[in-house]
């Protein structure tokens, strides 16, 4: 499809690649009425981590043989970046504004099954962009060409495009970084979303503090570790199976 | 918030640093406090009773009476502590370094634990001034009281002596305290912290405020 490759810059430690498949799991687990096939992740504040959870997710379900495409959708700050070596790519906004073909901007990468498109030149409007029906369209094509889409947005605290883009995905997954946002404004958030139709799906936790990771985890989270296994064997049952009945 | 007995522990938890070392801090400023800044203070009484020259009781009987003798002692108080008294005692004992209104905050006089016995008490810095000035205080008390009434006999009841050890200088008492009171403010702290905390911190606050389901918890990121 395209010529360049993208070197994806990934070091996970073993307990986050877990925590990613947990994710990965659960997020399957909410496809039993509706398919996800375009996904947005999206915060309330800047720098929460979504580009780290698109990313990583974006590998977590391309190892499970899926063709997985990440766009970066944040094409007022592009943090996506720092996830790949080579940075002066063309992409989201040079498509949408018309100017370059869809294969010129989605990148293959050394993940298996994974592509990439970035946020490309800084436009001057891009809300307008998003709400574009250039944009309505690229979202139609991409659906058809891969199985899973994963949208980096920014943060909804700031600006409108994650709401844009969150009600026409599949689902949404709301980052959320511990100690950080006050309960006050991810309900502001929530029901922005709510409001603008958008189906979240649910929150992701994330930068737990290792030992609260632990400590919290063994008294808390009793559940989720107990069933991490069995939990990621019924996903892959189920990738096989097709169908699911809980 | 439920603040249980687990919760609170993780309270405690979390700022266990601020926990240990205000208490430590406080401690050793405390210590430093009373070794370098707080100038010890001795004290020296000495206690005597007034007797009743027509009576010959210690304020007899009659209540009115009682309270008139009481009164008067009041006013001899006063009396002592004045300024023509302060400078008498000054340039006896050779006292310059203090102002006579100084030195009429060294002194005090009361009656001890609600007896008819009165207490004159003196302060300084050290211990031989203490007693110096209690001495001279009783004798100018004793000697204004004969001025001014002949109703009164003096008994005194101790003499003024030299103090051992200053009296408000307790170190480890002071330190103890100290420490506690560090205890008390950090754990205090950390509740109050904790309680004006907002922010999502668990699966339990995730589902309580925006009643969403938390399908991933990722870790810190260690980068090498």
């Amino acid at each position: 499809m395209t010529k360049n490759i993208i070197q994806v810059v990934n070091r996970l430690s073993a307990q986050a690649e877990e925590a990613y498949k947990v994710l990965r799991t659960n997020i399957q687990f909410c496809e039993l009425d509706r398919q996800i096939k375009t996904l947005t992740i999206t915060s309330c504040l800047p720098g929460e981590g979504k580009s780290t959870t698109s990313m990583n997710l974006g590998v977590s379900f391309a190892e499970t043989g899926k063709k997985v495409l990440v766009v970066d959708a944040d094409l007022r700050k592009p943090i996506l970046m720092k996830h790949f070596d080579n940075t002066d790519f063309k992409g989201l906004s040079n498509y949408i504004s018309g100017r370059v073909s869809l294969d010129d901007i989605i990148y293959n990468t050394n993940v298996n099954g994974l592509h990439f498109i970035t946020s490309g030149v800084k436009p001057p409007n891009p809300a307008e962009l998003i709400g574009s029906a250039k944009f309505r369209d690229f979202l139609k094509i991409v659906r058809e060409q891969f199985d899973l889409i994963i949208f980096d947005t920014p943060p909804l605290g700031s600006v409108i495009d994650g709401v844009i883009i969150a009600s026409q995905t599949d689902g949404t997954l709301l980052v959320i970084e511990c100690n950080v946002v006050s309960y006050q404004t991810a309900q502001q958030v929530t029901k922005q979303l709510k409001m603008a139709e958008a189906r979240i799906l649910g929150v992701v936790l994330n930068k737990i503090g290792s030992k609260y990771y632990k400590g919290y985890n063994n008294y808390y989270d009793f559940y989720e570790n107990r069933n991490n296994t069995d939990r990621e064997l019924m996903g892959r049952l189920r990738e096989k199976r097709g169908v699911m009945r809980l | 918030m439920v603040l249980d007995f687990k919760l609170f522990l993780e309270v405690i938890r979390k700022r266990i640093l601020m926990i240990m070392l205000l208490p430590i801090i406080s401690a050793g400023l405390s210590i430093l406090i009373s070794f370098y800044f707080i100038e010890p203070k001795y004290e020296s009484s000495a206690t005597f009773y007034l007797i009743n020259k027509k009576s010959g009781y210690a304020f007899p009987g009659e209540y009115g009476e009682m309270l008139l003798n009481r009164q008067l002692i009041r006013d001899y108080t006063k009396i002592l502590k004045s300024k023509s008294n302060m400078e008498s005692i000054i340039n006896k004992y050779k006292l310059e370094k203090y102002t006579p209104a100084e030195l009429a905050k060294r002194i005090s006089i009361s009656f001890t634990d609600d007896t008819n016995v009165i207490e004159i008490k003196a302060y300084s810095e050290f211990p031989e001034l203490a007693k110096v000035i209690a001495d001279a205080a009783y004798n100018i008390f004793v000697q204004n009281l004969a001025e001014f009434t002949e109703v009164f006999d003096v008994k005194l009841v101790d003499d003024a002596e030299l103090p051992e050890k200053p009296s408000n200088s307790n170190v480890l008492v002071n330190t103890a305290i100290a420490f506690l009171a560090g205890v008390l403010i950090s754990v205090s702290m950390a509740v109050f912290l904790e309680y004006i905390d907002h922010t999502i911190k668990t699966r339990e606050d995730v589902e309580t405020y925006l009643g969403l389901t938390v399908l991933g918890r990722i870790p810190v990121i260690e980068r090498e």
